[in-house]
């Protein structure tokens, strides 16, 4: 596509790329992106996995292809380019799950149509993948997806251990201590525990990286 | 090639909109048999589930052909049933396909399916063999629609397994009717009080509020407005059947008594189905 030196697969910057999401520049945590979804599917571990594996795959490939159709994009209508390719690919990835693994599908009901919502992939789309090559941009949505399921997944492991006293669906509480009188707490089940939750990991994450306090 | 122009952007945009319909609908065609086929499949495994049966879907490696097989081995007969109670025979097939649209036929009220299974109990007095009917139940949850499958045991009066299902309840919380942990609370519970009134299942807010209520069980925490839509569908749903479990109850106790005319009268064709499925379940 260019005369430019050729870069490594794995170059340093690539590598950025892929893992600065899952850190320092966490979509939830910095941009506070994707909040929606992180409060709606992250009571039970297992459909935060699953949520977070799906938007994984769609802002990957999402990335991929508008920055491969990047320069034919007219700059009018290029939000709802992405929309469409966005749309087309959860449709796809829906009857694709549908076809051949009907029971994951099932789980994913709700969690596909909210995909397209997640600000995240519109995101990604508007900030990276409409400026950078194909590869950057595959893995810059593979990185952005996983540092979203990363948080869903600490998220989910607080209110499902709090909540309903099960890990993974698996009771992990013993039933003596119930005995001696403990009981879960609802409002963990409750969306606004996981705002306050999302809080906190906020608050710490911000005490280790300094310059992303503001003055 | 100036791209800011209106011939590109309105070009661009049929063209992107028309690859990505025809993508679509070819996916959506191709695919469509294979859904179809996985939705069949996952009705009778939820009718096989609510008798015990089916269990090894997960670890088979053709799903669809073990639950057809296992489908064919235990539902001996399927019918339809009005509101009166009275019963016409109908292909398996048809009754499979009534279950696609069960909000209708619940309002029409002139052909409620009922299948009948035939399952192996030691203990039963049939010879290794007991009958059990499994009807569909379907009603609002707070999102979308819930649906069910109730299997009753011989007595129309006990539950001996419920399946439900959702469409799009909260993952968590009013999803959790879907698990076998709440629906196994209904395993024993009973319709019908001690005076033979249908009083259906009730759903009882807290954990552990039901515990020795033969005739409820306990809400899902979290999901209120979700219980009180699977309570209203069992109401209903059931209510709906209750003619026809009171005909079989009525035929089932002419049956145990001697004295043989008795039973000789009340011979209508809802019996007459129901005697013949009998003696066919007591001859395997």
């Amino acid at each position: 596509m260019s005369t430019k030196e050729k870069e490594p697969l794995f170059s340093a910057k690539n590598m950025g790329t892929l893992m600065g999401p899952l850190g320092r520049n966490n979509p939830i945590l910095v941009q506070v992106l994707g909040i929606c979804s992180a409060l709606a599917v992250t009571a039970k571990m297992k459909p935060a996995f699953v949520m977070a594996l799906s938007v994984t795959v769609v802002t990957a490939f999402s990335n991929l292809l508008i920055s491969l159709m990047r320069k034919g994009i007219p700059s009018r209508i290029r939000i709802i380019v992405q929309l469409v390719v966005v749309a087309a690919l959860v449709i796809l990835v829906d009857q694709v799950l549908k076809a051949f693994v009907y029971d994951i599908s099932k789980q994913l009901s709700v969690y596909v149509g909210l995909i397209i919502t997640n600000c995240i992939i519109m995101g990604r789309l508007e900030a990276f993948a409409m400026g950078n090559r194909p590869w950057p941009s595959f893995l810059d949505g593979i990185g952005n997806g996983l540092g979203y399921g990363l948080i869903l997944l600490i998220v989910a492991f607080f209110r499902e251990l709090l909540g309903s006293g099960t890990l993974w669906g698996y009771q992990v509480i013993p039933q003596s201590l119930y005995d001696h009188g403990y009981a879960n707490n609802g409002l963990m089940i409750l969306p606004p525990m996981a705002l306050i939750i999302v809080g906190i990991i906020i608050w710490i994450h911000r005490s280790r990286n300094k310059e992303l306090q503001e003055k | 090639m100036n791209k800011q122009s209106n011939t590109y952007i309105v070009t661009y945009a049929t063209v992107l909109v028309i690859v990505v319909a025809a993508v679509l609908s070819f996916a959506a065609i191709k695919l469509q048999p294979m859904q179809q086929a996985n939705v069949k499949t996952e009705k009778m495994g939820a009718i096989l589930s609510t008798i015990g049966e089916g269990s090894q879907a997960g670890t088979v490696s053709d799903k669809n052909k073990y639950i057809e097989e296992e489908f064919g081995k235990y539902i001996t007969e399927a019918f339809f049933v009005d509101s009166t109670g009275t019963a016409a025979d109908a292909p398996t097939e048809k009754v499979l396909e009534s279950l696609n649209n069960l909000p209708e036929v619940f309002a029409a009220r002139t052909a409620m399916p009922v299948f009948v299974a035939s399952v192996p109990d030691a203990a039963g007095k049939t010879g290794g063999v007991k009958t059990e009917y499994v009807v569909p139940v379907t009603g609002k949850g707070l999102w979308g629609p819930v649906w069910g499958y109730i299997a009753l045991n011989e007595d129309c009066n006990t539950i001996v397994g419920a399946v439900f299902d959702h469409k799009s309840e909260t993952p968590g919380l009013g999803a959790e009717i879907a698990t076998t942990s709440f629906e196994n609370q209904f395993i024993g519970k009973q319709i019908f009080d001690k005076e033979g009134r249908f009083v259906s299942i009730d759903l009882l807010k807290g954990k552990g509020s039901s515990a020795g209520n033969p005739y409820a069980v306990d809400a899902v925490s979290g999901g209120t407005l979700t219980s009180n839509g699977v309570k209203a569908m069992l109401g209903t749903c059931l209510g709906d059947y209750v003619p026809f479990f009171e005909k079989m109850q009525s035929q089932a106790a002419a049956e145990t008594l001697p004295a043989a005319p008795v039973a000789d009268t009340t011979a209508a064709p809802a019996d007459s189905i129901a005697t013949a499925q009998t003696t066919e379940g007591g001859s395997k």
